[in-house]
């Protein structure tokens, strides 16, 4: 990047029209106002520079005439448009072992349920409660069948491979209570067999019958694996809810990118890529750009082995950007591109492929790794740290 | 309630001191926490969102109706939320569900201002069933039949609405709202 007003100035002297592609906006008002200078440093521009130092951003030849097309690198914004997680993530095995071994211990060591205080005696709240207890010998549901203070209160750890610390058997378990039923259905393993209630529904257990009058249906909680996971649809929203998603699309040479255009006008990079994302994707998505300031560059320099191929550039003004019309068609000759990165961020909607008007010809919602899949080498070294893992 | 009483860093053996500087707690009572008896509860938010958290309600499961998923506040962009007329979780959805659809603010203007009309409080459905067709929605269906049949214009429904008192008897019953 250029520093200073020296590599300013050089650019002022050697290329024709000084303009917002070559140098930054505060240099730009510097350079422009020659009334301000003294004369001095008026004589100073004219000159040409000496030897300039090898800056990779603006190849500057001594001497230029008045008609060439600027020499430049083409300026692109892009947006990096991701979903964040929707769900946590799910648990390792050494957590939910922590986790049921710490639910167990904790029956040991609180207070103990306090009954009467929300059940009062004699209703039939109290009834079911005594009778779900029975099989679970403990007022908690997700910890299996354990009674801390029974004479298996010691026993409190489970052999491996056991369901009780699974989130789906917890869950199970909460809705099985929800809908009267006991924890689990057959009988109980191990040791409480002895003092053995088998069956939930047993109708000769103590508190006497219970009839099955109504069957209530408790609504599960959705899955954590949608069907966008299972038919691994790529352009669903609604795929690893546990990991973020980023929007990239295949551009018209068939490689797969993050969405980018070039930044036209007095546009700045935030309002760049606002554009862009309504004019690759449509108006149908609700998005949110993060801050002005880009979170990554990529840089790529036009060669046709190993010697530098600048390619001649059109700059037509853009629908979308009032100022980029001040100026009518114009040429410049690019010696590479360089992309700015944006942060955004997708809450509803999603993309329209068929209102794209860079040529695109479709569109992913990638996690992490599958964009290291799709993306070629030297991008994804750019871009890799501006991702996030989960 | 410190037992701590020893330097944090460790000698090590080979230096073969009498005195062990590993840190020790040696045997002290320590009292019982009082703390109240926790369930695991399954919380279903109004989108059908779940989570489980520690509680110390007994209630397996809790179905929240209002809650940031369906509230304006946290859903800005949500057209439906906006709209209190549609909203399922409001106080617009209790009242219908035992008033009916009649007083709805739709059919009190699609009936119009002129002075034919019924009284202004009175809601007369002319549209087909709605979503939630309710006692009243029926009883007032049809005591506008009635009206219709004996050619009345103006009269006091006095089967419907036992809850306001027929107001305003005369033909020049302003059609707007009170």
């Amino acid at each position: 990047m250029n520093a200073g007003q020296k590599s300013a100035r050089r650019i002022a002297a050697s290329n024709g029209p000084i303009t917002r592609d070559t140098v930054c906006v505060s240099c730009l008002h510097r350079l422009t106002q020659p009334s301000r200078r003294p004369a001095s440093t008026a004589a100073a521009l004219a000159d040409p520079p000496s030897t300039p130092t090898q800056q990779p951003g603006h190849p500057n030849p001594p001497v230029s005439t008045a008609k060439s097309p600027r020499k430049a690198y083409q300026l692109l914004a892009s947006p990096v448009l991701s979903r964040p997680p929707l769900l946590t993530r799910d648990l390792t095995s050494f957590e939910k072992a922590y986790y049921l071994y710490q639910k167990r211990l904790n029956e040991r060591l609180a207070l103990p349920f306090t009954r009467y205080f929300y059940y009062k005696k004699g209703t039939p709240g109290d009834v079911e409660w005594k009778r779900k207890i029975k099989v679970r010998k403990t007022p908690a549901r997700d910890i299996g069948i354990y009674a801390a203070y029974g004479d298996e209160g010691w026993n409190d750890e489970v052999l491996v491979g056991d369901p009780t610390a699974e989130r789906e058997s917890v869950v199970e378990a909460l809705v099985r209570d929800a809908e009267g039923k006991a924890i689990i259905d057959e009988e109980v393993v191990g040791d409480a067999e002895k003092e053995g209630l088998g069956a939930a529904g047993d109708a000769k257990t103590g508190e006497g019958q219970r009839r099955d009058l109504t069957k209530v249906e408790v609504e599960r909680p959705v899955d954590r694996v949608t069907e966008a996971d299972k038919a691994n649809d790529l352009r669903s929203l609604s795929r690893k809810m546990d990991r973020t998603l980023y929007l990239l699309v295949k551009n018209r040479e068939g490689r797969w990118r993050f969405p980018q255009d070039r930044v036209y006008g007095r546009e700045n990079l935030h309002q760049a890529v606002e554009r862009i994302l309504v004019q690759g994707f449509g108006i149908d998505m609700n998005t949110w750009i993060v801050g002005n300031h880009p979170i990554g560059h990529h840089q790529m320099k036009y060669t046709s082995g190993g010697a530098p191929a600048p390619r001649l550039a059109k700059i037509s003004p853009n629908r979308l950007v009032s100022t980029s019309r001040d100026r009518v068609e114009y040429e410049q000759e690019e010696y590479g591109e360089k992309v700015f990165f944006m942060k955004g961020r997708m809450m509803t909607g999603q993309a329209d492929i068929a209102k794209n008007e860079y040529g695109d010809s479709e569109f992913r919602w990638l996690v992490k790794e599958e964009v290291e899949q799709a993306v070629t080498g030297g991008y994804w070294k750019s871009v890799k740290d501006m991702l996030a893992e989960r | 309630m410190h037992s701590l009483h020893s330097r944090p860093h460790v000698l090590r053996p080979s230096l073969r001191t009498p005195y062990n500087h590993t840190q020790t707690r040696h045997a002290s009572l320590l009292r019982r926490p009082i703390r109240p008896y926790t369930f695991t509860q399954l919380i279903t938010l109004s989108d059908g969102s779940t989570f489980t958290h520690r509680t110390t309600s007994p209630q397996p499961i809790y179905k929240s109706t209002r809650d940031t998923k369906n509230s304006v506040v946290w859903n800005p962009s949500s057209r439906k939320l906006l709209n209190v007329e549609e909203d399922e979780a409001g106080r617009l959805r209790r009242f219908r569900k035992r008033f009916g659809r009649g007083f709805d603010v739709d059919a009190e203007e699609k009936r119009g201002e002129g002075p034919e009309n019924t009284q202004q409080d009175e809601g007369v459905p002319d549209e087909p069933a709605q979503e939630e067709e309710s006692l009243m929605d029926l009883i007032a269906a049809s005591a506008a039949q009635q009206q219709q049949a004996s050619g009345k214009k103006a009269a006091a429904v006095e089967v419907v609405g036992g809850v306001r008192e027929p107001a305003k008897k005369s033909g020049k019953g302003k059609g707007g709202q009170k």
